[in-house]
């Protein structure tokens, strides 16, 4: 009787926790939305959401539970165990956000990503996309779903010195030389050259890992699931860039070399990535004549813009700086239907890109068209004040960088490293680059990795 | 009520728990992940899972790999371990030395294996060395369809010291008398290995299969080991599937190939067992 009675004991526990465990029934009316993040992360978006979560304050129709919340983690590493597991399990963040650490790509195969025109038509919330950046917008369309929703995006572009180049007095055969052309799109062949040229000196202030990167995204289709490493072109870029690599290396390893770190290296290019207003204030003067010290004095008739680097002579590809994915298994459809309303609208974007605003996404461009406008407006009507140089608002320089942007014709997921680049292929890069992999193997086992990651 | 059915009652009681544990963690789950194999995103799409998943060339490879892989190294590791078993048997002596000797791979941790491993068969390792020093091309172990044969050796040696123990204990319980009757009415060696110690030892045969096929199922850790997340093609197994999959939060075709790796593995252990209850029947 005795064991019985215990057993019964026991049971009655079980059941009560299970029978009284799928009793609570969430109540979403007061949930506010949700986006993880890590605790460093916050920073970068934490402007933006703090706009929006005012925005809802003050109107009178929306109110706290439309806000967003953080969820904060310590490092990247607990964040997307605990986004990627929690999602598995019908839960995770509401929004996801582009510039985390997640493969994009594959969560679209594995629709944990809902469709958001459909999220927009079943919640009657109209949008006219019309009013955006139709080939930018695009980009985040796959098999015909738009999964992400492109915000902010950036062109790739850089600035040189024509006057510095001639100074260098490299060997470089006229017809392999560089136009002094605003506009010219500089391509992977055209580094070969110029480093074949140049002496080891006279580098480039690229990044070489992220044209690394970038070399892939522009080898390959993850839309279609399509590799392009098996050709002479690609094999000849990576010869390129493994070379731009090892100068890099021989700079930091080299202490002579070091004193002219800051002085004459990075000469021959740098990024030009700022909003117009930011272009015309001071951030591209400051950086350019932090890294043109010579030449500063002549800055703007020696200057010279360039699109790329790029694959192909006639692309013209930028980067989605922050786009936002919608959980498939949110249930808060409407409160996110206001949230991306607000992103996309002429307020919330004004803010995203404006000159006094510290996020961290402030120099990308506006996916609203009378966003972009107005904030070219502005820049043209922005007087420089004490000192001599941009103060033409007419001028060629800018002329040619608000065509550049203009002309973006279709943007990647990713600038720089992704989740592709760092876990799937990250180990062949490294060793490829420290030449413990030859250039054969590489590829082939670039491309098999490649090939299993987009099919898996 | 009598005191029988009382405790019968208490140890159903008792039992309740436990096949709740079962329940929950077990069947449940699995039920669940059938269900989200039948599913993409919040859209019913039946058994398209399962049919876009043999037509995907990563997973129909990885299903020929782990095939190539289960009918080669099993009957490999369970000959070779029953031919040294059978040697042991015959020189005593040695016997327990050689026995703890054949152990070591066993308890030696994954990650030390895999460093001695490399060294051996890298580009520049001491087997490549070897070949070339005879005037012979250099083989990419790590590069070419030899990564099959490199696992299926690393598999064998390294599980081939517990089956040893297991047949060698199998060999030891045959009656002497046996054999020695065996021996008087004419038959040779091989005979008494074929028609007195096989049979002899079949549950034990039996076990080390099921043990084979466990490890065999366990060498991902070795491959992950060797070659990462993504190895060449020749030894793309299932379980690299599975796990990428998971990694790359593509839940509908990990479900569907979960499913029908399980099916896989119950299929197997399903003929396994029939054979086991044919011999006992037979006997």
């Amino acid at each position: 009787m005795k064991r019985i009675l215990s057993a019964i004991i026991i049971l009655t526990i079980l059941l009560t926790a299970a029978v009284f465990g799928g009793c609570s029934k969430e109540d979403l009316s007061d949930k506010q939305l949700t986006v993880y993040c890590t605790k460093d992360g916050k920073t970068e978006y934490e402007q933006l959401f703090k706009y929006y979560n005012n925005y809802c304050t003050a109107n009178a129709d929306f109110g706290r539970q439309y806000q967003i919340s953080f969820v904060e983690f310590e490092n990247e590493e607990e964040l997307y165990k605990k986004m990627t597991t929690e999602t598995m399990a019908g839960g995770g963040p509401d929004i996801f956000l582009t510039a985390q650490y997640l493969p994009f790509e594959k969560m679209i195969g594995a629709g944990a990503f809902m469709d958001i025109d459909e999220l927009l038509e079943r919640e009657n919330c109209k949008i006219d996309f019309s009013k955006l950046n139709e080939k930018v917008m695009d980009s985040g369309v796959w098999n015909g779903k738009r999964y992400i929703l492109p915000i902010v995006y950036s062109p790739r572009v850089m600035i040189t010195d024509r006057a510095y180049l001639n100074g260098l007095n490299m060997t470089i055969p006229e017809e392999r030389r560089f136009p002094y052309k605003n506009g010219y799109t500089v391509t992977y062949s055209d580094l070969k050259y110029m480093l074949k040229y140049a002496k080891s000196s006279q580098l480039f202030s690229y990044n070489s890992m992220q044209l690394m990167y970038n070399l892939l995204y522009d080898n390959m289709d993850m839309k279609e699931k399509k590799v392009y490493f098996d050709t002479d072109k690609f094999k000849e870029n990576l010869e390129t860039i493994k070379k731009l690599y090892k100068y890099e290396v021989k700079i930091e390893e080299n202490t002579e070399d070091q004193k002219d770190f800051f002085g004459d290296y990075y000469s021959l290019f740098a990024y030009a990535q700022y909003s117009f207003e930011n272009f015309m204030r001071n951030n591209l003067c400051g950086y350019t004549k932090n890294n043109f010290e010579y030449y500063s004095e002549k800055i703007e008739k020696s200057k010279v813009l360039y699109k790329g680097i790029s694959r192909e002579r006639n692309d013209n590809r930028g980067y989605i700086d922050l786009g936002i994915a919608v959980n498939k298994n949110t249930k808060q459809g409407k409160k996110i239907c206001e949230f991306i309303k607000f992103s996309l609208s002429n307020l919330g974007q004004s803010h995203m890109t404006s000159k006094y605003n510290s996020f961290a996404f402030g120099d990308s461009f506006p996916v609203n068209k009378e966003t972009f406008e107005k904030r070219l407006r502005n820049a043209k009507e922005f007087e420089f004040v004490g000192g001599d140089v941009f103060k033409n608002h007419n001028s060629e320089l800018f002329n040619t960088y608000e065509k550049i942007v203009r002309s973006v014709d279709d943007c990647s997921l990713y600038n720089g490293s992704s989740y592709y680049t760092t876990s799937i292929v990250g180990d062949l890069i490294e060793q490829y680059m420290s030449d413990k992999l030859p250039q054969n193997k590489f590829i082939r086992q670039l491309s098999s990795a490649t090939k299993f990651y987009l099919e898996e | 009520m009598t005191r029988k059915r009382r405790e019968c009652i208490a140890a159903a009681l008792f039992l309740i728990p436990s096949f709740a544990g079962i329940l929950v963690f077990y069947i449940i789950p699995y039920i669940i992940c059938f269900v989200q194999s039948l599913f993409i995103g919040d859209s019913f799409v039946g058994f398209s899972n399962y049919i876009s998943l043999f037509s995907n060339y990563t997973f129909t490879l990885a299903l020929k790999n782990t095939v190539i892989f289960t009918v080669t190294a099993i009957p490999l590791l369970m000959v070779v371990s029953f031919l040294i078993a059978l040697f042991l048997n015959s020189f005593k002596r040695l016997n327990s030395f050689f026995r703890s000797a054949f152990l070591i791979p066993v308890v030696i941790p994954v990650a030390s294996l895999i460093v001695v491993w490399q060294v051996f068969f890298e580009d520049y390792g001491a087997i490549n060395g070897f070949i070339t020093s005879l005037g012979l091309p250099k083989i990419e172990f790590f590069d070419s369809w030899f990564s099959m044969l490199m696992i299926i050796f690393i598999y064998v040696w390294k599980h081939c010291g517990f089956c040893v123990i297991l047949f060698t204990a199998g060999l030891a319980n045959i009656p002497e008398a046996y054999i020695e009757s065996a021996r008087l009415d004419g038959a040779g060696p091989l005979k008494i290995v074929t028609r007195i110690k096989i049979p002899n030892i079949t549950p034990t045969i039996f076990f080390v299969f099921l043990m084979a096929m466990i490890y065999s199922f366990k060498i991902y850790r070795e491959v992950f080991a060797l070659f990462g997340d993504y190895p060449n093609e020749h030894v793309y197994f299932l379980q690299n599937f599975v796990n990428n999959n998971y990694y790359n939060l593509n839940y509908p075709r990990l479900s569907a190939a979960s499913i029908i790796l399980s099916v896989f593995i119950v299929a197997v252990l399903f003929v396994f067992f029939m054979l086991e209850r044919k011999r006992n029947y037979l006997e």
